[in-house]
């Protein structure tokens, strides 16, 4: 019996020791011990997994930069029809600017740019400590965290221009109560700094060709380029008080302050100090000493291989093997039945503002009684390749309506119909139903791949920064400086690429008007441009009066201080960091 | 050992059971009657020649004969509610019986999880549920045989679905994550409630629910959210037997959602909306067209047993067939059990096996379907376009999936589960004794899913098929040393446990599109043109516990009890500072019944109070890794030119993370009066969960991410549970038995801060829990919500202000301007109100069984009150501003609405009472058959979900709200009405 008892003890005890060790060893994931473990794992996890974050920060949906930067600025909007797209009226309050802390692409934007934040801090944290190792060449190294610092400036730069007052945090190890709101000014110190530093590091390579090492990838020109998007706007982010009037009331009564301000920053580059107007030009300047032009087509610049173009300085590359990242910009514009046509299905929303129409000087002359007698041109050549407009054919053939076809035979584009909300709209009237679902013109610009494996899946790379808008931020430096014959000039360079006629003279408001004819639908801080000429609180006619807006979503309020110039810190993020405090005015 | 120990005794037992017991050709007969004191015959009563199979039962007169073999045989009688009897036969003929009715159950052998007691001895709120007392309807899992019969245990499903498990709670939400369902236990090893689904019910001998700490805590670090015990069919000594019990069952939706027919849509398509509506001129009536008009059930199962003083068995095999109210949808499940048992080394060694293999063949329906079928045109055909192949899908319509794609779609799913288990037991000494037990459990799920490539959704993508691969494994290994002894007045039992588990997960996914034909479905990944990174994944976890439990349970004079269990538990997945947990608790019992001057009341036959505290834990919400700082592939990249896999830290570490730990106070009275005619159980209980593990939003800087699993917070739940049982007529020819329960909960969320790294964290003051969206709603459309001071689901919606009528009289809804800012604002802080909670604040249940002779008929009604409903279908089908492009209810015009919009208009009580079933069973007296093989056979029939009484105006009050974030009224199954007949034979 003892022997049994001994014996069933022994077992009980081996069985407890059959693997139980409370420690845990991961089977499908690694820590850092296995992450960087030879150079290719220390480059892709501490870099190149940086710019997969960051490229989706650009696909379609309410929580992108482009976003915030085009359909709050009256180019582009997104119609409640009737029940789709009401969602509450938020994308109606984003035309509107009847934003507030609560609202949801706010503050998605803002987690998912700071979570991208940490984790370039935890790359420098960790090539720091691959730096002390001495196992890596410490200029490689040296390069990566460069790299690495531009990544994390570039989305800096976006949240000084969105959010203003915004905590600076440099090292993964902070606590809550490390983190700080820094004023505006103070953030936009911190990211002309980090721009300015790494600018000697940074390779002159070409980032937008697919067979350089550096595709994708941090270089001068985009360093470069991101100087000058921030120098532009020094004038503006460096006012620690935006709400005092100086951006508001339209260009005349912001333009000498604005210039004036702009003329007080001094930003030193390549051992060059230059006020913000300098920078800018001296940017552009660079950037063409490295190499970029402007295509000789601009449609080169979107169309599948893309890669090949001398302009785009630096892009989301869109590939559908390796790069995959979906974008659902296209899908969210298209109507159903033209979508279908093309071969996907698409979800019948985003559309060019009225005011945007204006500014391409579109000309539609619709006949309501028989829409093929119907009218809709545009000399400037690139309306047709940003916009779908118009009779939608493909393969010559005419896209179908949809609705009750003995009335509406064709599916039209009908661009000046097109309204914030229809939801007040009444279907006794003969057009009701098709107004709703047809008026306004909807994005094409990039080219769609009908190869790829998925409708969101493109082969044309996305462009962030594009030489063409370097031109035009140059021509307003210009204009700001008083060299009104080389603003000019740059203008024209642009417009005679397109064929359009040179103009003789420029003001703010014409280049203005320029880059949106240029750059709509590109993530090039319309946005920035309207609150640095005075314009981005204004109504204008199409936007304040007489125009049906919103049953959900209000009206528009007049903003007089600027304000709203700057979105409100989400309030999520107050709740849960007590030491943060929201914008003046919200 | 042990291992080859216990095999050779497998081949024992079953050679021993293929032979039986070697019969003497000498026979001899025996007979008599048996009778109650009262002088009545006892039918049913078993009469066996004693260590052997030989025997019979009495018949409706009390009589019995059979012949035997034996020498010098001991005639042993045996029935439930009566005392056993011996006696030798001794050349004797004819011996006649007068049973004596026990006089309480107190001596019934009860498990308490490691333990074996009787309830004279048990100190917590455990409930018990025999065979006798499942519910008696269409019965189709163990679930559905024990819903409504245990104040305190809530069954809740959503509407008549079928094809997903029902939730389980016992004594309500006592975490906010994942360890809200009860742990299980089956014969010994542990599981999931999977395998109480798995489980056919005819299968079960009894189900005990472990309630509060006192008992809970003997599990520890899985105890908190209460233990169900379920122990299945064993052989019993002198039993022989085999039994068939089939069910076959119709069953129909009793209620549908009522939306406009085609000729109603038209009317209003081309009155108030200028034809502005597609009229494709056929007639589908969606809701109809998509749900079976009426499905079978089929249940089926055929069990044996045997036993003798050395060897018991019983095995079992069962199908259980169920097909879904909607097309193309239902599960099948397949059942084979055994369990053995062989005593050797004179006694002194038990040897016990059990194995139970299920597979589970499930057709699922995406829910979706409903609100794709509600709100379809129904001037739509019912068929593909005969020129295109495809459906006729509405081009405006762009927010719905047409219904016929949700048939089409292809969902399978098969969960194949294989549990073994053995056990050794040896008596050391007289009272103690060591076992060794082992089980392992398998579970494979396997989904199989394809989506053609003629559907709408799928057409980019020309078809989808993937499939995936589940597959848990978990190993146990647990030794215990047990003590019973009773020295005069003192009776002690107590044990010691080492126990060790381990957990291992794996998984699987791969997934291709770009399919020409639909010819291979998922059968075929080949035929899938394009596979990019992504589309094939895999991933495994694996975590392990270790635990040591020691027991004892003490009694004085039969008077008092203590019970005392303490137990530590280790584990892999929690934080490195916090691996280790202790689970004490102690529970006192008085029995009153047994004092002196209780001896001359006759009232009283038992009066017990009872009360216990102790700790329990969850880690169950707890993955593995989590305290872990981990990297994951977020993408690819190109790299010297190869493409190479990129990773990123992939979730907030939290190196602080430890149990969630509950605190549980119980007070408790047992009492059965008039010789147990009327009994009830009065239990009160207070309980705090602290540290609560909650994926809880953090601030995004300083954390990588907005989520964080952190042990934060705190949650108290007290309540009243009372279960009454009565049986006013007790005759031979006539019985009635009447029970009920009661269950109050009171939940309430005490805080939600803690620490993290040191750091004081906060979370949101109103935290959302669920939501709920459609075309044309407001942009915060959160409903249910939780925040201190409040019970964990609680409504908080704009409050509906009546409507606002425009010039052209369309109706909206206006929301009132709560915190009088003069503005609507409808965030989580806004213009919002709490409005009641989701969760019913009284679970009460009154089932009752009326028997005539050998008719009798029961029935169970169950209700649950004291909440609300958020009727989001109907919402989201009144918004006439969504016509014609999408179909609305018949009421929707009368009610006038041009918008959606989230109010309390739609916020209903939710009170309601259901009759579950009406059984209606006659045994056929074996003796009126004429057939000496058949030892009984009963018919029934009996009609499920009879109906359901509430002022709830949508499709059904029967909901999923025990869950965090139920209770909203959703794409819910129709529930069904089934109508079954049952038969059981027993040989």
């Amino acid at each position: 019996m003892k022997k049994f008892i001994y014996s069933a003890v022994v077992l009980a005890m081996t069985s407890m020791l059959f693997g139980c060790s409370l420690e845990e060893t991961p089977l499908s994931k690694f820590d850092e011990g296995e992450a960087y473990k030879s150079s290719t794992l220390v480059y892709v996890n501490t870099v190149a997994s940086l710019y997969n974050k960051l490229n989706s920060r650009f696909k379609g949906g309410d929580d992108n930069y482009n976003y915030m930067s085009e359909f709050t600025a009256n180019v582009l909007f997104l119609p409640g029809r009737q029940g789709d797209w009401v969602d509450g009226g938020k994308h109606q309050n984003a035309f509107l600017h009847r934003w507030d802390p609560s609202t949801d692409y706010i503050r998605s934007l803002w987690n998912n740019s700071y979570s991208d934040i940490a984790l370039c801090n935890a790359s420098l944290k960790k090539l720091e400590e691959i730096k002390g190792l001495g196992s890596l060449d410490e200029s490689v190294v040296n390069a990566y965290m460069a790299e690495v610092r531009g990544i994390r400036a570039f989305y800096y730069m976006w949240l000084v221009d969105f959010f203003g007052r915004i905590p600076i945090v440099t090292s993964p190890d902070a606590g809550i109560g490390d983190v700080k709101q820094s004023s505006r000014s103070e953030a936009y110190g911190f990211v002309r700094d980090e721009i300015c530093d790494i600018i000697p590091i940074l390779p002159s390579a070409k980032s937008q060709d697919v067979n350089s090492e550096y595709y994708a990838r941090m270089t001068k020109a985009v360093a470069y380029a991101m100087l000058a998007r921030l120098a532009i706007n020094a004038a503006v982010f460096s006012q620690d008080n935006w709400n005092q009037g100086q951006f508001t009331g339209g260009i005349a009564k912001v333009e000498a302050g604005v210039t004036a301000a702009g003329n007080a920053q001094k930003i030193t580059v390549d051992g060059k100090t230059m006020n913000a107007w300098e920078t800018v030009i001296y940017c552009q300047q660079q950037i063409q000493k490295e190499g970029y032009e402007l295509a000789a087509s601009f449609k080169d610049n979107f169309k599948t291989g893309n890669e090949s173009s001398k302009e785009n300085i630096f892009v989301e590359p869109m590939d559908d093997n390796v790069h995959r990242t979906s974008d659902t910009q296209i899908t969210r514009s298209l109507h159903y039945n033209h979508a279908k046509t093309i071969g996907f299905s698409s979800w019948n929303g985003t559309a060019a503002t009225v005011h945007a129409l204006k500014v391409f000087d579109y000309k539609e002359n619709l006949d309501k009684n028989n829409l093929s007698n119907s009218t809709f041109e545009c000399e400037d050549p690139r309306f047709d390749i940003s916009f779908f407009n118009g009779p939608c054919s493909v393969n010559g053939v005419i896209v179908n309506a949809g609705v009750s076809e003995d009335k509406y035979p064709e599916g039209v584009y009908i661009g000046y119909e097109a309204r914030n909300d229809f939801s007040t709209d009444d279907y006794s009237d003969p057009w009701g139903l098709y107004l709703v679902k047809w008026a306004g013109v909807r994005i094409k610009k990039y080219e769609y791949d009908p190869t790829t494996s998925g409708q969101n899946y493109f082969n044309a790379d996305r462009v962030i920064f594009r030489y063409a808008d370097m031109l035009l931020l140059a021509a307003e430096a210009q204009y700001r400086l008083g060299n009104m014959a080389a603003a000019t000039e740059l203008v024209n360079q642009v417009r005679s690429r397109v064929g359009m006629p040179d103009v003789n003279g420029v003001d703010l408001q014409s280049i203005l008007d320029e880059k949106i004819r240029e750059e709509i639908w590109e993530t090039m801080g319309t946005r920035g441009d309207m609150v640095r000429c005075g314009l981005y609180t204004e109504a204008d006619e199409d936007k304040y009066q007489g125009v049906k807006h919103a049953i959900v979503a209000s009206d528009w309020v007049y903003d007089a201080t600027g304000y709203t110039t700057v979105f409100p810190i989400p309030v999520t993020v107050l709740s849960l960091n007590s030491n943060l405090t929201q914008n003046p005015g919200y | 050992m042990t291992k080859s120990f216990s095999l050779k005794a497998m081949l024992v037992t079953v050679v021993a059971i293929m032979a039986g017991v070697l019969a003497n050709a000498q026979s001899k007969s025996i007979s008599g009657t048996v009778k109650g004191e009262d002088g009545a015959p006892v039918p049913g009563v078993t009469v066996m020649i004693k260590g052997t199979t030989v025997g019979t039962s009495t018949g409706v007169d009390g009589k019995y004969s059979f012949t035997y073999t034996q020498n010098n045989p001991v005639l042993a009688v045996s029935c439930i509610g009566y005392e056993g009897q011996e006696v030798e036969i001794g050349g004797r003929s004819v011996i006649d019986f007068v049973l004596v009715e026990e006089n309480t159950t107190l001596d019934e052998t009860v498990v308490v999880g490691y333990a074996v007691g009787n309830k004279r001895t048990i100190t917590g709120a455990v409930d018990r549920i025999t065979e006798e007392n499942m519910n008696t309807g269409y019965v189709s899992t163990a679930v559905d045989a024990i819903r409504g019969k245990v104040p305190g245990l809530v069954i809740s499903s959503n509407g008549g679905n079928v094809q997903d498990n029902p939730t389980i709670r016992v004594r309500g939400t006592t975490s906010l994550s994942g360890g809200n369902t009860p742990l299980v236990i089956m014969d010994g090893v542990f599981g999931d409630v999977g395998m109480l689904f798995a489980l056919s019910p005819d299968d079960i001998q009894e189900i005990t629910v472990l309630k509060d700490a006192s008992e809970t805590a003997q599990y520890g670090s899985r105890g908190a959210a209460g233990v169900i015990v379920v122990t299945t069919k064993k052989g019993r000594e002198g039993r022989q037997q085999i039994e068939y019990r089939g069910q076959f069952g119709i069953s129909n939706p009793y209620k549908k959602l009522q939306v406009l027919n085609a000729s109603e849509y038209r009317a209003l398509n081309s009155g108030k909306f200028g034809g502005a509506g597609i009229d494709m001129g056929d007639d589908t009536y969606w809701m109809d067209w998509i749900m079976n008009d009426m499905v079978t059930q089929n249940n089926h199962n055929l069990s044996f047993t045997a036993g003798n003083a050395k060897s018991n068995m019983n095995a079992s095999i069962g199908v259980r067939q169920r097909d879904n109210v909607v097309k193309n949808a239902g599960n099948t499940n397949y059942m084979a059990r055994m369990s053995a048992s062989q005593k050797g080394l004179n006694d002194r060694l038990t040897l016990e096996m059990n194995v139970m293999a299920t597979l589970m063949d499930k057709d699922w329906i995406d829910t979706g379907i409903f609100t794709g079928a509600a709100a379809y045109n129904p001037t739509f055909p019912g068929h593909r376009n005969t020129s295109t192949g495809l459906w006729d899908y509405d081009p405006n319509a762009e927010t719905i999936t047409h219904p016929g794609d949700y048939l089409d779609y292809i969902h399978k799913e098969s969960v194949a589960r294989v549990v073994a288990s053995g056990r050794a037991t040896y008596k050391i000494i007289d009272g103690l004794t060591a076992s060794v037990f082992g089980s392992y459990s398998y579970t494979n799920r396997l989904n199989r899913n394809y989506f053609p490539h003629d559907v709408k959704s799928y057409r980019v993508a020309r078809g989808e098929a993937n499939n995936s691969t589940n597959l848990n494994t978990n190993g146990m290994a647990s030794f215990q040393l047990s003590y019973n002894k009773t020295i005069g007045k003192h009776a002690i039992s107590a044990l010691a446990l080492t126990e060790a588990q381990k957990y291992n997960y794996w998984y699987n996914y791969s997934k291709a599109t770009g399919f020409e034909t639909d010819y291979f479905k998922y059968n075929n990944m080949q035929a899938g043109s394009t596979v990019k990174w992504g589309d094939v994944q895999s991933n495994a976890t694996e975590y392990t516990l270790m635990s040591y439990l020691g027991r004892l349970n003490y009694m004085f004079d039969n008077r008092y009890v203590i019970t005392v269990n303490a137990r530590a538990d280790g584990s892999s997945k929690l934080g490195a500072n916090h691996k280790w947990g202790f689970f004490p608790s102690a529970s006192l019992a008085w029995i009153i019944s047994n004092e002196g001057f209780m001896k001359n009341q006759r009232l009283f036959n038992n009066l017990k109070f009872r009360v216990g505290y102790g700790v329990t834990g969850n880690q169950d919400a707890i993955d593995p890794y989590r305290s872990l700082s981990l990297m994951s592939p977020n993408g690819t990249t190109t790299y010297n030119g190869a493409t190479v896999t990129t990773y990123a830290l992939d979730s907030n570490p939290n190196p602080d993370l430890k149990w969630e730990t509950k605190y549980t106070f119980d007070a408790g009275i047992d009492f059965s009066m008039w010789r147990g005619r009327f009994s009830g159980t009065i239990d009160a209980y207070m309980s705090t969960t602290r540290d609560l593990l909650y994926t809880y939003q953090v601030p995004v800087p300083p954390f990588t991410y907005t989520s964080l699993l952190a042990n934060m917070g705190e949650m108290t739940n007290n309540g009243i549970e009372i279960g009454l049982h009565a049986a006013p007529i007790e005759t031979k020819d006539m019985g009635l038995t009447l029970q009920g329960n009661v269950a109050l909960q009171k939940n309430k969320l005490v805080s939600l801060s803690g620490t993290y790294n040191g750091q004081d964290l906060t979370t949101s003051k109103y935290i959302a829990l669920s939501s709920a969206s459609c075309n044309g709603l407001t942009s915060n459309t959160n409903v249910v919500y939780m925040t201190e001071g409040y019970p964990v689901n609680i409504f908080r919606l704009p409050v509906h202000d009546g409507f606002k009528t425009d010039d052209t009289g369309k109706k909206t809804y206006q929301v009132k301007d709560v915190n009088g800012d003069g503005g609507i604002t409808l965030d989580d802080e806004g213009d919002r109100e709490f409005l009641g909670q989701a969760t019913p604040k009284v679970f009460a249940s009154f089932g009752g069984t009326f028997r005539y002779k050998n008719w009798d008929l029961s029935t169970q009604l169950n209700g649950g009150f004291g909440h609300h409903i958020y009727n989001f279908t109907s919402l989201r089908l009144s918004n006439l501003g969504a016509f014609p492009t999408y179909n609305v209810l018949k009421s929707a015009e009368e009610l006038g609405v041009y918008n959606a919009q989230h109010t309390s208009y739609w916020l209903e009580k939710g009170d309601y009472v259901n009759i579950e079933y009406i059984t209606l069973g006659y045994n056929l007296p074996a003796s009126k058959l004429g057939l000496s093989y058949i030892k009984g056979l009963r018919f029934a029939l009996s009609c499920n979900n009879v109906a359901t009484l509430t002022g709830y105006s949508g499709l059904t009050p029967i909901l999923n709200n025990a869950t965090i974030g139920g209770g909203i009224d959703n794409n819910v199954f129709p529930i069904m009405r089934t109508y079954t007949a049952m038969l059981s034979v027993k040989f």
